[in-house]
Order: structure tokens, then C-alpha cells, then sequence
């Protein structure tokens, strides 16, 4: 394992066992909670605490994918090495890093991956990265209120799979649209083909 | 007779946590803070179930499940490790008896009610 896969398995471990016990303990408090109530909580104060008690889990979930994506990424032992890699799964990875961007400047994330989509011959830390920072263009160029979609879709001719990034921002000046490929990551002697379309 | 079940994590809110949730299913817990204190635990008593942590000072896990192995090769164990690996999972799979390779933290942590309770059902078949 690379210097930096060994850094990244031990951070997992020391965030994974405090992420536990945010966990139990949540889980113990809500529990508590739920047999024995403050007498002079309203309702709407119950609520709201076993809510917050629930968010507190989803926030741990979430930071143990965040972990594991992390991990995933770092631990490619050859920068360059290539193997048949999931496209939808490199996509999700992107997403964990990604997600808290698009809510926290109110735009929706919008996924629609295809279920079925072939294996691509591709390094899947530097298609994360290339996905990833697609994403992260793609929330800078669009308004709160505004959407962007991913989508994948099985490609017979060429053999490969398409992915679609689009947004509702204010689009690419025709002057500056030849410059994006030269972002995107093409693979030399790739068996598939990877294109990002940008609308 | 009750079954008699060691929670071994060096993390004593986690020992807590786990403690908390099993109890109520009517074991016998015993806790230990590291794994030569779990070795010499297991030396000492007849546990049906040992849930153990991997990395942890003073003898690992595999430490720990190897002594298992060697003193109650009816017990079963149960790794829960925050550090999951292909190569850590084979690892704990060669050095003993592994009913159960979870990874903290737990989607919800009464998964290990449920697990504790089948891995003692299968020890039982026995």
C-alpha cells in the first residue's frame, strides 16, 4: 500500500471508532428519551430533539462513507494503474464528496444512473477526480434554485457507457467550449471510451 | 443459564455502548480494555460469544482470536473493527473461528443484538 493509502486506512480507523459512538450514544439518548420523557417538553420540542437525534446518526453515516470513499481514492497502489471500473460507483463516490456543495447552496442534485452499464478500462482515482471536479463546476455555474443532473446511459456504438452532467447555469460562452475537453480525462487506448457532455 | 459474552475494544464509550445495548438480552458481559486483558479473560472463562476490536494496544485482535481458537474453540467471535480491509478481513478469517467481520460504525447499533444472539444460535447447534 502507498504512503498515503497507509495515512488514509489509519485516519479511517481513528474517525470510524468515534463515529460508533456518536452513533450508540444518539441511539442510547433517543432510547432514553422515548421511555422517559421530560415532563414539561412540548410535543413539538419531543420532536424536534428525536429528530436532531436522528440527523446526529445520518451525519455519522454520512462521514463513515465520506471515510470510505476516501480510502477507496487513496488507495490505488500504482497512480496510473487501470482496471475495469463500475462507472455508476465512481459516480456515487464523487456524489459523497460532493452532495454537501449542492445543498448547501440550494440546488438540487438530480442522479439518474443507468442500472445496467458495462465496465469501463479506466483509472478509477483520477475518473473520481475528473467527476468530481465536473460536479463542483457544474454547482459554481449554477443558481440557488437551479438543478443538475447526472446521468449515465449504456453506450452500444461506440461500446461504452455515457455521462451526462448538465446544469441550469448560465451555460459556456461558444468562445470558451472547445477548452473544456482538454479537462477531461480521454484515456489513450482505452477499449471504452469516456466523453463528458456539458449542455 | 445464561450465555456469557466478552466485549473487547480498547475505546471505553464504545465498551459502554456495547455493554448498554447487550445487556438487555440477558447475557453475562465481560469487558476488556485491550487484548492481552481479553487473552487473559479468555483464559479464564468459558464465553459463548467474544466481540473484539482489531487494532488496539497490548496484543491485537488477532491476538485475540488466535487465544480464542486455542482455549474456546466453541466460542465465537465476532470482529468490529473501524479499520475494514480485504487483507485485514482474510487475516481475522485465518487466525480463528470469525462468525461475523462488521465495520464501525453500525447502521443501526442493534445489528449487534442481532448478530450476537445468531452467532450464539449457531454455537448451540453445535
Amino acid at each position: 500500500m502507498s504512503a498515503i493509502g497507509t495515512l488514509a486506512a489509519g485516519v479511517a480507523h481513528e474517525l470510524n471508532n468515534p463515529l460508533t459512538a456518536v452513533v450508540g450514544f444518539a441511539q442510547v439518548i433517543a432510547e432514553k428519551l422515548r421511555s422517559s420523557r421530560p415532563a414539561n417538553w412540548s410535543d413539538a420540542e419531543y420532536e424536534r430533539v428525536q429528530q436532531g437525534l436522528e440527523n446526529l446518526v445520518q451525519g455519522a453515516h454520512r462521514a463513515r462513507d465520506i471515510v470510505a470513499s476516501l480510502l477507496r481514492f487513496a488507495r490505488a497502489s500504482k497512480p496510473e494503474a487501470r482496471a475495469w471500473v463500475n462507472v455508476n460507483e465512481v459516480l456515487r463516490d464523487a456524489f459523497v464528496f460532493t452532495e454537501h456543495l449542492f445543498l448547501r447552496h440550494g440546488i438540487v442534485l438530480e442522479k439518474s444512473l443507468a442500472p445496467e452499464s458495462p465496465p469501463v478500462w479506466a483509472n478509477a482515482p483520477r475518473l473520481q477526480h475528473v467527476f468530481t471536479n465536473l460536479l463542483i463546476n457544474a454547482q459554481q455555474a449554477t443558481p440557488s434554485g437551479g438543478a443538475v443532473r447526472v446521468a449515465t446511459e449504456r453506450s452500444e456504438d461506440p461500446k461504452g457507457v455515457w455521462v451526462h452532467v448538465e446544469d441550469t447555469g448560465h451555460g459556456i460562452p461558444p468562445e470558451e467550449l472547445e477548452k473544456i475537453f482538454r479537462a477531461v480525462l480521454h484515456p489513450q487506448g482505452a477499449r471504452h471510451r469516456l466523453r463528458a457532455v456539458n449542455c | 443459564m445464561a450465555e456469557r459474552v466478552l466485549i473487547v475494544d480498547d475505546e471505553e464509550d464504545l465498551r459502554y455502548v456495547y455493554v448498554r445495548q447487550l445487556r438487555g438480552d440477558g447475557y453475562l458481559i465481560d469487558t476488556a480494555a485491550d487484548g492481552e486483558e481479553a487473552i487473559e479473560k479468555i483464559r479464564a472463562n468459558d464465553y459463548a460469544v467474544i466481540v473484539t476490536d482489531m487494532r488496539m494496544p497490548r496484543k491485537d485482535g488477532l491476538a485475540v482470536i488466535a487465544a480464542a481458537r486455542e482455549h474456546l474453540p466453541e466460542a465465537e467471535v465476532i470482529v468490529l473493527t473501524g479499520h475494514g480491509s480485504l487483507e485485514n478481513a482474510l487475516q481475522a478469517f485465518k487466525a480463528g473461528n470469525i462468525f461475523e467481520y462488521l465495520l464501525k460504525p453500525l447502521d443501526d447499533i442493534a445489528v449487534l443484538n442481532t448478530v450476537v444472539a445468531r452467532a450464539i444460535e449457531r454455537r448451540n447447534l453445535r
